[in-house]
């Protein structure tokens, strides 16, 4: 392992009873990723970051945290880790701003002008100084993303962050996790069922099935692979379907709009420029012709067992 | 500074600033003096005059025995309570020790019994004050000529030592609603089990007197009992009043079994997943 190694996990299982929740997963998450996971309902991303975490002790595998794989250095380590795993943890009868001191003190040294830059952060500097138990939904949320940043960690880990969010948070929190990971270098690992999310966030992705990696890969080399195809909105549509046919490396895609939508075909991106003159030359009139490549969303569901989109979680 | 002591050190502030936001902490600062005050105003209005020694060991007994129960249930609520709200996370995400973390919830339930017990001690005291005040008193051994006189110095001095050994089974009402509380999720039915235990060992130890000293809730009205039968001339008991001191078994016995319970109560939270 390198020293550019925060997180690592070999051969990591974990079952409950007959229920295999994790199964040998092997994973890497590099020093200033924004690493998201993604998986369906019980792909077992919540117990692997409850693992990562020492909350909860592995069946079979090992854990590495900054390098560290014994519990007990581990547990030291996480004073450079700030979490909220599952849903925003606090305790309810302590104000925003007593939650933030107490447990960010729990990892080392604060000071009181931080906790107020932190509540600043998430938008809850007005209600810092209300107890918790009060706090919408929305508020608890911030507030558990505050408790994970609080101690000035270096490694960040998010489970479903943006729950209870409105619009507007989604995209300040999205802001958020983009300028501390490249103003201040902090490393996330972000667990999310927003697909747009994680493809508008995350450098690196890993998708878990069934408790077992499906592909961990950097999102930019994953959006290199996407199959691709192109959109032709042309007339007279007849002509324009016959002269893309008459090129032996075209295959047309079933229309899926009905029969006056645009042609839909894949073709080598590099011999698009004959297939243009060629139209030309049969007196086709070319309105559009666009590229439409697979969405991360797309690629997932293919991946992680095709289920339908009401599973995802 | 050792980090293990720092860490208990915050721990400590933590702990104390949630126990001042328990209702449940404050309800049983307002309910054990009025506890000790109403069953002083029975003892001296509803029933028949008491010397003042007998008064005293009734209402303090009585204001110790609501502090009991209060510590049994703050104890037993401690632990799982939070893991039920999930607060209990975001603790073990931290790189502070549950074994500390656990230990400093014990000393701050320490802290709050000696508070609960100096003011069922000062409502008990006050309350004897009002009703005529300590004096001395005569012990007269039938068949004998001489009677036996007990200063009223020499009774505050029991007083004082009998008074002291109901402080520590008190400790271990609070241990025990610890370690039920680590154990067991729901904080009802860890209340329910802890009292279930607390009179259990109470039987246990009246049964079989050598290991009273063992069994702390049995010893929650004991010595009291005793200074009210002295006070009502009853010498048979005055041997055993005058053993009560610092160092004996009715005093160490609870603490010793109060530090096992806690010693269980870190060990159980420690090997626990969290929720």
């Amino acid at each position: 392992m390198s020293g550019d190694t925060l997180v690592e996990t070999r051969g990591l299982s974990r079952h409950f009873g007959p229920i295999q929740a994790v199964s040998d997963l092997s994973l890497t998450v590099r020093n200033g990723d924004v690493y998201g996971f993604l998986g369906l309902n019980g792909a077992g991303k919540t117990t692997t970051l409850r693992m990562i975490l020492g909350l909860l002790p592995p069946t079979a595998g090992t854990v590495s945290l900054f390098g560290k794989t014994k519990a007990r250095e581990r547990r030291r380590l996480l004073a450079r880790v700030g979490a909220m795993v599952e849903s925003p943890a606090f305790f309810p009868s302590l104000t925003g701003f007593e939650n933030l001191w107490h447990l960010g003190r729990l990892s080392g040294p604060l000071e009181k002008s931080r906790v107020d830059h932190v509540l600043d952060l998430v938008g809850l500097s007005h209600a810092g100084h209300r107890a918790a138990e009060h706090y919408s939904l929305g508020m608890k949320q911030r507030l558990g993303i505050a408790l994970a940043l609080v101690s000035r960690p270096e490694l960040v880990i998010l489970d479903e962050p943006t729950n209870g969010l409105d619009p507007n948070g989604i995209l300040e929190m999205r802001r958020l996790v983009k300028r501390l990971n490249r103003e201040e270098g902090v490393t996330f690992i972000i667990s999310s069922h927003l697909l747009h999310e994680i493809e508008m966030t995350c450098s690196r992705v890993c998708i878990l099935d069934g408790g077992r990696l499906v592909i961990e890969e950097d999102l930019k080399s994953i959006f290199e692979t996407l199959e691709s195809s192109f959109r032709l909105d042309a007339a007279p549509r007849q002509l324009a379907l016959e002269v893309v046919g008459s090129f032996a490396e075209a295959r047309i895609l079933p229309a899926d709009e009905g029969e006056d939508a645009p042609i839909a075909f894949e073709f080598p991106r590099d011999h698009l420029p004959r297939l243009t003159a060629a139209l030309v030359e049969r007196g086709v009139d070319l309105f559009t012709l666009t590229e439409h490549r697979m969405s991360l969303e797309e690629f997932f569901l293919s991946r992680a067992g095709g289920r339908t989109e009401g599973q995802l979680t | 500074m050792n980090p293990l002591i720092n860490d208990l050190l915050r721990c400590l502030r933590f702990e104390s600033r949630k126990l001042v936001r328990r209702n449940l902490f404050w309800m049983s600062l307002a309910a054990v003096p009025l506890t000790v005050v109403l069953s002083g105003w029975a003892a001296t209005t509803l029933a028949q005059p008491v010397e003042s020694y007998a008064l005293f060991a009734e209402v303090s007994s009585w204001g110790f025995l609501l502090a009991a129960f209060f510590l049994l249930v703050l104890g037993c609520s401690s632990v799982n309570e939070e893991g039920i709200c999930g607060a209990l996370r975001a603790v073990r995400c931290r790189p502070v020790s549950p074994a500390v973390y656990l230990l400093a919830k014990a000393l701050v339930l320490a802290v709050a019994t000696l508070v609960l017990a100096t003011l069922a001690l000062i409502a008990a005291y006050l309350w004897t004050e009002r009703a005529g005040g300590f004096h001395a008193v005569s012990i007269v051994i039938p068949g004998l000529e001489d009677t036996e006189v007990y200063s009223a110095a020499a009774m505050k001095h029991f007083t004082l030592g009998l008074t002291i050994a109901q402080v520590p089974p008190l400790f271990f009402s609070s241990g025990l609603g610890l370690l039920v509380s680590a154990a067991i999720d729901s904080s009802g039915l860890a209340v329910v089990l802890g009292l279930l235990i607390s009179a259990g060992l109470g039987g246990l130890g009246s049964v079989q007197t050598d290991l009273a000293p063992l069994c702390p809730p049995a010893l929650l009205t004991r010595p009291m009992e005793l200074l009210g039968e002295l006070a009502r001339a009853n010498e048979a008991v005055q041997p055993q009043v005058e053993a009560w001191t610092l160092t004996s078994a009715p005093v160490w016995g609870p603490l010793l079994v109060t530090g096992v319970t806690t010693l269980v109560a870190m060990l159980v939270f420690s090997k626990r997943p969290v929720r």
